[in-house]
C-alpha cells in the first residue's frame, strides 16, 4: 500500500492511495462521514428568550454550530455513569446578549478553552431593541448517524485513478478532445501539432472526449486499486485524525468478531 | 452477533450492529484467501436489516480469523500513512 498525501491542511486532506482494495477505502469513507464522532449542542437550557425565534428554532441553529473537538478529553455520552451530563461527557457553553443586536457564534462562551465553535461569524439570533436572550448549551459527543450536526465532515469521497490513453496512430491532432473536455485535461500543442496531458487528476471520467474523438484514439479507464481520496473537514477535527479516527473504529469493529470466534 | 451455520465447510453468521463498511471489507479479503471457496454477505433489509456473513471454506472459522487480522493491518497501514510526522 501507499500514500502520496498531494495537499493538507486544518480544512482539507487530498492523497493518492495505491495498492488497496476499493472496499476498504469505501469501508473508511463511510466511517469518517457518520461513525467518527464530533462535539456538537445537544441540549439547550433557556432563562430567557424574548427573541422573534422559537426555542426549538433556535436550539436546532446552535446545535449546527462545529466545536472543535479534543476526543481524547471528553467520554462519550453512553459510556460516561452520570446518566444525564456532566463535567467528563459535555462542556457548556453560554450565550447571552440583548438587543438591538445580532448575536453569533463567537458570542458563544465556553467553560472550557479548548471547545470553541470553528468560526465566530454564523449568525444565531436576531435581537430587537430590548429583545434579551441568555441560555446555557449543553455540548456532547455524537455520530452523524445520529444526527448530521456531530458529520466532522462536509465532503468525504474518493474516485478511481483515471487513466488517458491516447493511440497516437489514430490520433489526427485534430484538437476537438482539448476543445471538449469539461475538466482542462487536455493541452493542444499547436506547434508541436501534438495532444498533451497536463491535468490527469482533474479528469472526471466523464468520456466526452472518447466519445468525441472522430478517430477513436482515446481510452479513459479508471484504475481498479489506484483512488484520489479527498476529506473536508467542518473544522471540528483536523481531517487526518478524523480519517486515523475511522481505522481505529474499522480496526474495533473488526477485532468484536475475533472476539466473538 | 450470532451464529446461524456452523459446519465443517460452512460458517454463518450475523454480526449484529454492524453495516456494509465492514461486511464488504471483510468479505474482499476474504476472497483473496486459497482456501475461501465463496464469501458473501446479505442485508435483508436496508434500515432494520442486520447483516449476514457466509464463509464456504476448508476451514471457515480459521480463514475469518486470518480475515479480521488482515483487514485490522490494513487499518494500521492507513493511519500510519496519513499521521503526520
Ligand atoms: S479528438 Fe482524437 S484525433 Fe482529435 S486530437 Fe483528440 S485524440 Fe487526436
Ligand atoms: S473523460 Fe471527461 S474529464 Fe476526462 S479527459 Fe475526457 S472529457 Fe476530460
Ligand atoms: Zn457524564
Amino acid at each position: 500500500m501507499e500514500i502520496e498525501i498531494i495537499s493538507q491542511d486544518n480544512q482539507e486532506l487530498v492523497f493518492r492511495i495505491e495498492g488497496v482494495e476499493v472496499s476498504l477505502v469505501n469501508a473508511l469513507r463511510r466511517i469518517v462521514m457518520v461513525e467518527v464522532p464530533t462535539l456538537a449542542i445537544e441540549e439547550v437550557l433557556f432563562l430567557k428568550n424574548e427573541a422573534r425565534i422559537f426555542d426549538e428554532a433556535l436550539a436546532h441553529r446552535l446545535g449546527m454550530v462545529p466545536l472543535t473537538t479534543d476526543l481524547e478529553a471528553i467520554t462519550p455520552r453512553g459510556e460516561c455513569d452520570c446518566g444525564d451530563h456532566c463535567s467528563r461527557c459535555s462542556v457548556s457553553l453560554t450565550l447571552k446578549g440583548k438587543g438591538p443586536k445580532t448575536l453569533y457564534s463567537g458570542d458563544l462562551e465556553s467553560s472550557d478553552p479548548q471547545v470553541k465553535p470553528v468560526l465566530d461569524t454564523i449568525p444565531l439570533v436576531k435581537l430587537q431593541k430590548g429583545e434579551e436572550v441568555e441560555l446555557e448549551a449543553i455540548a456532547q459527543l455524537g455520530t452523524g448517524i445520529e444526527h448530521a450536526k456531530w458529520q466532522p465532515t462536509t465532503t468525504c469521497a474518493y474516485k478511481n485513478y483515471p487513466q488517458i490513453t491516447i493511440d497516437q496512430d489514430k490520433c489526427e491532432a485534430c484538437g476537438l478532445c482539448a476543445q471538449q473536455c469539461p475538466r482542462g485535461v487536455y493541452f493542444f500543442d499547436e506547434k508541436e501539432n501534438k495532444i498533451q496531458v497536463v491535468d490527469l487528476e482533474n479528469c472526471s471520467m466523464c468520456r466526452t472526449c472518447s466519445k468525441d474523438c472522430p478517430n477513436q484514439a482515446i481510452t479513459v479507464e479508471g484504475l481498479g486499486d489506484k483512488f484520489i481520496f479527498r476529506i473536508e473537514s467542518d473544522g471540528s477535527l483536523p481531517p487526518w485524525e478524523i480519517l486515523t479516527t475511522a481505522c481505529d473504529i474499522l480496526f474495533q469493529k473488526a477485532e468484536k468478531i475475533l472476539d466473538y470466534l | 452477533m450470532k451464529i446461524i451455520k456452523d459446519e465443517k465447510k460452512e460458517l454463518e453468521i450475523e454480526i449484529t450492529g454492524e453495516s456494509h463498511s465492514l461486511c464488504n471489507a471483510l468479505r474482499t479479503v476474504l476472497m483473496e484467501d486459497k482456501n475461501v471457496e465463496a464469501a458473501a454477505y446479505a442485508i435483508d433489509h436496508p434500515i432494520i436489516g442486520q447483516p449476514r456473513l457466509y464463509i464456504k471454506a476448508k476451514n471457515p472459522r480459521q480463514s475469518l480469523k486470518k480475515a479480521v487480522k488482515t483487514l485490522q493491518k490494513r487499518c494500521e497501514e492507513v493511519k500510519e500513512l496519513v499521521k503526520p510526522v
